[in-house]
Order: structure tokens, then C-alpha cells, then sequence
């Protein structure tokens, strides 16, 4: 997979958009940008070129099933890939976020591993299908 | 007792008194009889009405209700939490000071990395320098040096995931906020229809807990939270 995709990490926890960025760097992918929540992601979305979402769900002003659903709905960006990575829990919510059409679904606190796992896999699925 | 009551009451006794003067007893007994029934009246009827208006208060205390369900149910529930929270930062403080002394011992070893380079110096200033135990010393610092490097990466890594702890205990510590201005309402509207007590209450503005998303799992706390694992098998059953 292509390193210099564009990356876009909504988290309203500084620290967590910290850890993920990190994270991110390790893989090797370095073009990262940050939003606080989906309200402030949202415009970013559709202004930039983004190749992947990485966002929590529980957020205030746009929560995260609400920004997939945005996406999901805009032709222009709507095959974005989406990872949700949330402390949200609930059988349903999992299943909530898969109808939705999420790409991944990461579980906090998550591992290193793990990230790179589902991104792999996301990344794998996306190769095949083109 | 208003004043109509005082001069029937007194055209009773009057009444009374006449009866008596007169010699008729029976009439009097009667007459007295009539009165004090007609006074037992009055005493019920008062309690009766005092009954009725304390029921009406308690109806329209709806915080009763909500007061014990916020001390019944959610302040241990919140209390839970934080003691979650206590343990969680707990945890992730000696596990930045576990990888801090990793760190540490990464430094010890390019001291000795360093060590072996002023032994190549020390070589290298002899008048007929050994370079071939040189190019030994060299490699070995060079391929200590990468490891050093490695390890260094792995640790600062981990060292920022161990801050994690703090997007959780945040989300937590909201919640609770959220409780303890719930039990505030509440409280000062106990207060406030305690001073004024024939006043009702407005609408109760407590939220149930379900409307709200489930938020990082507690355990013993909630519905059973699904670990990854889980996650990733529901995910595979629904074909992702």
C-alpha cells in the first residue's frame, strides 16, 4: 500500500489523536491530519482529498457513526475507507457501525498490533476489489 | 374557628343555659350532645383536608422518586467508575515507568557503545595502528548502535500508547460529571419545594441512562462489552 496516503484522524481526545498519529508514523505513513470531532472533519472531508478515515465514535457536535453515515452518503467521497476506533462496545453498536458500512472496527484500549492488522486488512480488501 | 362559628357556638350555649334554668334536662343533654358532635365535625374534616394537601405534595414530589433512583442506582454505579479510573491510571503509570527504565537501560548500553569508540581512538593514535582490530571494534559499535536504535523506537512507541489511559478515564469522568449535575438539580428543587411547598413542580428534566451511548465498559458494570475478538468474529459473521 501507497505510504503517502492522506490520512484524516477525528478524535476529540488530543492525546488519542496523539497515540494514533504515532501509531500511523510507525507504519510509515506520515500524511496525517487531525479534527477534533465529525462537525469540524466533516468540511475537511469534503474539501480535501482523503484516502482514509480513521475516527471514534462517541464525539461531541458529530459523533462518529453520524460522520460515516455523512460520507457513505456523498458520491464524491462516499468509497473513502472508514476504521472506527471507539470505546463503544455493544454487540449492537458493532453491528450499528457494520450496517453503516465501517471498514474496520478497533476496540480501546487497542494495540499497536492491532491497528496495523486491521489496516493491512482493510488495505488487502481494497487491492482486491479494484 | 371564624365568627360565625364563635356566635352560633354561643347561640348553642345560650340555648343551653336556658334549657337548664328551665329544669328541662333531657332537652339540655340533648341540646349539649348536639354540640360537641357538631365540634368533632369540624376536627375531622380540618385533618381531612391536611391529609388530602400532603398527598397532593408527595404526587407532585416526583424527585423523591428520582432522588432514590440517583442514590440507589447511579451513585454506586458512578462510583464504580472512578474506582475503575483509579486502577486504569494506576496501571498505566508503572507502565510508563517500566518502559522509562527500559529507556534508561538503552542509554547504559551507548555508554558502552561510546567506550568502545574511544578504544578504536586509542588504536588509531598507536604508530603502527592495528586496523584491522579497528574495523572489529568499529563493527561491533555500528550493529550495537542499530540495536540501540530498535529498541529505543519500540519503547517510545509503547510509551505513547501507555497514555491512552487519559481518552478513556476523560470519557469516564464526563459521565460522572453528568450524574453529579443530575443529583444537583435534584437536590436544590427538593430545597426549593420544601420552602415553598404548595408550589408543584415543573416537568422533571432528568434523562434516562439508555438514551446516551454505552461508553468505554466498566467491568461488572453494564451489558456483557464485547472484547476485539469478539468484534472481529461479529464482523466476519456479517461478511466483512
Amino acid at each position: 500500500m501507497d505510504k503517502n496516503i492522506s490520512i484524516l484522524v477525528v478524535d476529540d481526545f488530543s492525546t488519542m489523536r496523539r497515540i494514533v498519529r504515532n501509531l500511523l508514523g510507525d507504519l510509515g505513513y506520515s500524511n496525517i491530519t487531525e479534527a477534533d470531532d465529525g462537525r469540524s472533519a466533516w468540511p475537511m472531508l469534503q474539501a480535501g482529498n482523503f484516502d482514509f478515515v480513521v475516527t471514534d465514535w462517541n464525539m461531541p457536535g458529530m459523533t462518529g457513526i453520524e460522520l460515516l453515515r455523512n460520507i457513505r452518503g456523498d458520491a464524491r467521497i462516499a468509497k473513502t475507507p472508514v476504521l472506527m476506533v471507539t470505546a463503544e462496545a455493544q454487540r449492537e453498536q458493532i453491528i450499528e457501525a457494520a450496517q453503516a458500512g465501517v471498514n474496520g472496527y478497533i476496540i480501546k484500549p487497542f494495540t499497536a498490533q492491532t491497528l496495523k492488522e486491521k489496516l493491512d486488512k482493510i488495505f488487502q480488501r481494497l487491492t482486491e476489489a479494484a | 374557628m371564624d365568627f360565625e362559628g364563635r356566635r352560633r357556638l354561643a347561640d348553642a350555649l345560650r340555648e343551653a343555659v336556658r334549657l337548664w334554668d328551665a329544669g328541662k334536662t333531657i332537652e339540655f343533654d340533648q341540646s349539649f350532645e348536639a354540640l360537641l358532635k357538631q365540634r368533632e365535625k369540624g376536627l375531622y374534616a380540618h385533618v381531612s383536608r391536611l391529609t388530602r394537601g400532603l398527598h397532593q405534595q408527595v404526587l407532585e414530589m416526583h424527585y423523591d422518586r428520582h432522588l432514590a433512583q440517583l442514590a440507589g442506582d447511579e451513585m454506586p454505579d458512578a462510583r464504580h467508575r472512578l474506582d475503575y479510573i483509579m486502577q486504569m491510571t494506576e496501571k498505566a503509570a508503572h507502565r510508563t515507568l517500566d518502559l522509562v527504565d527500559q529507556a534508561r537501560a538503552v542509554t547504559e548500553s551507548l555508554t558502552v557503545a561510546a567506550a568502545h569508540l574511544q578504544d578504536a581512538e586509542n588504536v588509531l593514535a598507536e604508530t603502527h595502528p592495528d586496523t584491522a582490530n579497528v574495523g572489529v571494534l568499529i563493527h561491533g559499535v555500528r550493529s550495537g548502535l542499530e540495536a540501540d536504535a530498535a529498541r529505543l523506537r519500540a519503547t517510545l512507541t509503547d510509551l505513547a500508547q501507555a497514555q491512552e489511559y487519559q481518552d478513556i478515564s476523560g470519557q469516564v469522568i464526563k459521565r460522572v460529571i453528568t450524574l453529579v449535575r443530575n443529583v444537583e438539580t435534584a437536590l436544590l428543587e427538593l430545597l426549593r419545594l420544601s420552602g415553598a411547598p404548595l408550589q408543584s413542580a415543573p416537568p422533571v428534566p432528568i434523562k434516562p441512562a439508555s438514551t446516551v451511548l454505552a461508553g468505554p465498559a466498566v467491568e461488572g458494570l453494564g451489558p456483557r462489552a464485547a472484547s476485539q475478538q469478539d468484534a472481529d468474529a461479529l464482523l466476519a459473521d456479517l461478511g466483512f
